[in-house]
């Protein structure tokens, strides 16, 4: 009864998400501030009605009832409870419950926290929200029902794809969805600003929080993936240039383009005309994502169910939001007032190098991930865009915007000395040199252009420590005021510095990781020791073992270093009970100066195994530098100033529940 | 039904809560100038916070100042306009309207979506609840150990009895069933319901065959309660099942006479009617007239057919009415086949009983007459050399004792 329950809210949310597309919309172009009203309680019982079927499906997945068609095809009752949980979005319904759960909770936010936002700026707003909400309802309940029932209920489900079955996994999906869909809040706001023809000064401050938790998110969200791949597929790489990697890579380099621009407009009115169409092409590239990967257009891990029906349906709401998102852009666009003048050395003009090189970038990896899959369909000739063209144009591009990032937080706005703020990193220069230098001396092999990367690595992350150090008057004030001064400094600037830290330290740890990988592939008998990277690995055997559903071997390697025990490594391969699916688990060692990383392969005939080892320099800091990134944005969040989007106003009404001031 | 109890529910908190605007007094919006003025005025502080920390170059201070300065009037102007243009475009009716247009359209099409596409008829499964209910069988297996045990102490405790009577017959332990309603006819009296049961469940035990105490028990029944003339097909299967086939086919067509219209059973009777009608005829419809399966649903157990012996019944006599019992349903027997001899199974059956009374003369001459009577039939023949092997085995399994 509970999963019915679920399937008629759906249906309702379907019903509202329709009537709120097209009522506050309405009210805004006439002006009736009773149907523009309208958009508040339907964002807010939409995310009351959708919330409901997704606690619905997520009990059908707990008890595992299997009258559910959906989880019958996609769990088990021996899974545990964790993955049961999350098996409600391991599958293509129940993730994409998940995408319209979020989209609904952002239009509800701007419905509960927006009334200090003009009522026909929120109106529109609220429509335009809705009416993607509206187009994938209809997808879920017309192509990917997740509450279709099986009379009579199998015995038992088919279990969840085993190498989802992980913590990493299990978050993954909800931090990228947030990002996916954070991005739609920008995307109204902009078409919202267009429908109306002209951007109102609350414009951007609203946009750009709810783009920073978007950019969090999705940072965090890609981060897991990575991570996730790292450890559990067993391919020893973190980043592999996937078309399913890029997807989510394209809407990070457009959303973290927004974000600085969103700066911008908030600052000083300028960019609006780019900022908007920004907001426009990043959330076009997260349903093109969305697109990509439930299409089957790509095959991999997340192409859960190859459906060409399915297909042909996200690529029409793809085309229609971008088009139209497009096509009202072009036709408004010049209505738009231009803002603030800025001279091109100013903080504006390094913002408008980051975009310029940033979304220079994403087209780059849009012609790579998108030209072999053109190529296909037009040609049938099945191309391969690897590592090789990624280094070869979208590495490049990131060396002068990483040499520029110390930079941007040091210029003043509308004009700037260029001189002076150079001058400001001396400090953090000298330093970058000095790593280098190091670096070449230590070094006796990996490619001549590391070095040379652990510089802008070094010099990133101590340029936005200058900033602070700067701003606080380090070393020209007292300890005192310089405290007093950190403590005073806004959050957002805080955020700052962290973020472009966060950057600084993952660039170290790609540099260090892909130039100076340790790699070997052999076969060890027990007893077999192999030396790797100043360690010594002892192969003591391989036995079996048994898990809550899984059946595994587990080598046993025991570490050593200059002959003191440091680790036992214990890397499996895992067979899962439903379905019988291969997995490895690697077996690794994390230490500060990279992880110690080995595979367990097939067994041989005589005894020995295949085993691949691998030691991976400074592999940490790539997922640490998000994390801190994503602190960093988390921060800036937290300042007040961007929590509510406007300051408090006297002169207006207050909040509906809240007493006047 | 709760379901859709459910449904209405959401159904009315949606439409309450969208319809909240509308009785809502005071709905000002936020005027669009209002809000910009208040950034802009916010704008024009944080300028001089910047200075401060060194964001904004001295010179490029004022400039910047004018830029706001210049955005802040140009709105305060914008305002005018649109105050004076707002206050004739707000017509409630319209809003009403379409406010009531959006709740009757809600639920009708909800519900009409939802029927085209849910299954409510569709309880759920849930796994834990699956196993309990397989747990729940075994509980009832536990519960019959528990009421087994307590029986063995106090085997005459008829409500035991009672209880466990109409679970065994479910379970399909006839033989059990049929011994625990003659020990609760014995101990709490005699009901039709238990008498039903009782005769049912020996039914079931023998096969489908009437046995002496099925077909008292029916009597006894009919002396109870006269109007339950379904257990008249008891009786007369017993009549056929003994070779009278004119009585059986009379005993037939009077039930059908007396059969309400729409009895169940009628159809069964009939059929039976017709088969012993063409028997009586000379016709064979099939080799010896294979007993009634379970047919008409009679009361609260199905009627049917004959006796071998009558254990369950014979069991909750006293040993010399056993005796007894046994030796005028032998009796019975051996003079029906001398009246008709053309039944192997009858000869087959009297040989076993004057085994297992231990008459074995008896029993070896029984089965002399069956050869002499079917002497015509090879497939009696050899089902009468295999019954004597049995009896055989039977005599050696019994004399060492």
């Amino acid at each position: 009864m509970i999963i019915e329950f679920g399937h008629f809210a759906l249906i309702l949310a379907l019903l509202v998400a329709a009537a709120q597309t097209i009522i506050p919309a309405w009210g805004a172009a006439k002006r009736d501030p009773r149907l523009m009203a309208f958009g508040e309680p339907a964002a807010v019982s939409q995310v009351v009605l959708i919330l409901i079927a997704f606690l619905a499906l997520m009990y059908a997945y707990v008890v595992s009832d299997f009258s559910v068609a959906n989880v019958a095809a996609n769990s088990h009752s021996s899974k545990p409870l964790i993955y049961r949980i999350s098996g409600v979005w391991g599958n293509h319904e129940g993730s994409m419950l998940l995408w319209v759960l979020i989209l609904a909770i952002f239009g509800a936010a701007v419905a509960l926290f927006g009334n200090n936002l003009p009522a026909a700026l929120r109106a529109n707003v609220l429509s335009v929200q809705s009416s993607i909400a509206l187009a994938f309802l209809l997808f879920i309940l017309i192509t990917s029902n997740p509450f279709e029932r099986l009379d009579p209920a199998p015995l038992d489900g088919r279990g969840l794809n085993p190498i989802l079955q992980d913590p990493a996994l299990a978050f993954h999906p909800p931090f990228l969805y947030m990002g996916y869909v954070g991005f739609s809040l920008a995307f109204s706001f902009a078409v919202a600003a267009l429908i109306e023809g002209r951007t109102d000064a609350a414009w951007a401050r609203w946009v750009r929080p709810w783009t920073l938790l978007a950019w969090m998110c999705l940072t965090i969200g890609i981060a897991m993936g990575s991570w996730w791949a790292y450890y559990e597929l067993g391919w020893g790489g973190w980043w592999f240039w996937d078309p399913v990697e890029n997807a989510s890579f394209m809407p990070w380099l457009a959303g973290t383009a927004l974000l600085h621009s969103a700066l911008v407009m908030e600052k000083r009115e300028a960019l609006k005309v780019w900022t908007i169409l920004l907001a426009i092409l990043t959330f076009s590239l997260s349903l093109m994502g969305t697109f990509l990967v439930r299409s089957g257009v790509l095959s991999s891990v997340h192409a859960f169910a190859v459906d060409p029906g399915r297909g042909v349906f996200v690529l029409s709401i793809m085309l229609l939001f971008t088009g139209g998102g497009l096509a009202l852009f072009a036709y408004r666009a010049r209505d738009l007032a231009q803002g603030g003048i800025f001279s091109p050395i100013s903080r504006e003009g390094a913002l408008v190098l980051n975009n310029v090189l940033l979304t220079t970038g994403c087209v780059t990896v849009l012609v790579g991930t998108l030209y072999p899959l053109a190529l296909e369909s037009l040609t049938g000739a099945k191309i391969s865009v690897g590592a090789p063209y990624f280094n070869m144009t979208f590495v490049p591009l990131m060396f002068p915007l990483l040499l520029a990032v110390p930079l941007g937080p040091l210029l003043a706005w509308k004009r700037a000395d260029l001189a002076a703020a150079m001058q400001r990193l001396i400090a953090a220069g000298v330093l970058a040199l000095l790593v280098m230098v190091i670096a070449f001396a230590v070094t006796e092999r990996g490619p001549w252009l590391a070095p040379f990367g652990f510089a802008i690595g070094v010099w990133v992350m101590a340029g936005a420590l200058s900033e602070t150090a700067f701003r606080i008057k380090l070393g020209q004030a007292p300890l005192s005021e310089s405290w007093r001064r950190l403590t005073n400094l806004p959050r957002a600037s805080v955020g700052t510095t962290l973020a472009h830290f966060g950057v600084g330290l993952m660039v170290c740890g790609i540099v260090g990781t892909s130039a100076y990988k340790s790699e070997e592939i052999l076969l060890m008998r027990p007893g077999e020791t192999k030396a790797i990277a100043g360690y010594e690995l002892v192969f003591r055997g391989a036995a079996p073992s048994k898990g809550p559903n899984y059946t595994e071997i587990v080598g046993v390697f025991d570490v050593t270093r200059n002959g003191n025990p440091v680790t036992r490594l214990e890397p499996a391969k895992r067979i899962y009970d439903a379905p019988p699916q291969p997995t490895s688990e690697a077996g690794i060692y994390a230490s500060w100066g990279g992880d110690l990383y080995a595979v367990l392969g097939d067994q041989q005939g005589d005894g020995g195994f295949a085993v691949r080892l691998y030691f991976h320099p400074l592999v940490r800091f790539i997922w640490i530098g998000a994390l801190i990134m994503f602190f960093g944005g988390a921060i800036s969040l937290s300042d007040r100033r961007l929590r509510v989007g406007a300051p408090q106003k006297r002169s207006t009404r207050a909040p509906i529940g809240v007493p006047a001031e | 039904m709760l379901l859709w109890v459910c449904f209405a529910i959401l159904t009315a908190a949606v439409v309450a809560l969208l319809l909240r605007p509308l009785r809502r007094a005071d709905t000002m919006p936020v005027e669009p100038a209002a809000a910009d003025l208040a950034v802009y005025r916010d704008q024009l502080r944080e300028l001089d916070a910047e200075r401060e920390r060194g964001l904004v170059i001295e010179s490029e201070l004022e400039s910047a100042r004018a830029e706001v300065a210049r955005r802040l009037l140009k709105r305060a102007g914008d305002d005018k306009v649109v105050a004076s243009s707002r206050d004739d475009t707000t017509s409630h009716p319209r809003a009403q309207r379409i406010y009531l247009a959006v709740v009757a359209l809600l639920p009708v099409v909800a519900i009409g979506l939802y029927l085209v596409s849910g299954s409510p008829h569709l309880a759920g499964h849930p796994y834990a609840e699956r196993q309990a209910a397989e747990e729940g069988a075994s509980s009832v297996v536990a519960l019959i150990a528990k009421v087994e045990e307590r029986l063995r102490e106090h085997p005459e405790d008829g409500r035991g009895w009672d209880v466990v009577a109409p679970i065994y017959l479910r379970l399909g332990r006839f033989a059990d069933a049929a011994h625990a309603f003659a020990e609760a006819n014995r101990l709490e009296g005699e009901t039709v319901k238990r008498l039903l049961g009782f005769a049912e469940a020996t039914l079931m035990a023998e096969n489908g065959i009437v046995s002496e105490a099925v077909r008292r028990t029916a009597l006894r029944v009919l002396e109870l309660e006269p109007q339950r003339i379904e257990v008249g097909v008891w009786l007369a299967l017993a009549k056929e099942q003994d070779g009278d086939l004119a009585a059986a086919a009379a005993g037939y067509r009077e039930l059908l006479a007396k059969a309400p219209e729409k009895a169940q059973w009628r159809s069964a009777v009939a059929e039976r009617l017709d088969l012993v009608t063409k028997k009586l005829n000379g016709e064979n419809p099939g080799t010896a007239p294979k007993p009634a399966a379970p047919e008409a649903a009679a009361g609260n157990g199905g009627p049917d057919a004959a006796a071998r012996d009558a254990a369950p019944d014979v069991a909750a006599m006293s040993p010399a009415d056993r005796d007894a019992f046994i030796q005028s349903m032998v009796e019975r027997l051996a003079a029906r086949l001398k009246d008709n001899g053309k039944d192997a199974e009858g000869w087959i059956r009297l040989a076993r009983a004057y085994k297992v009374l231990g008459r074995d003369q008896d029993a070896a001459n029984a089965l002399a007459s069956a050869r002499e009577n079917l002497a015509d039939d090879k497939a009696a023949l050899d089902q009468i050399a295999k019954a004597e092997q049995s009896l055989d085995q039977i005599g050696k399994e019994q004399s060492p004792q």
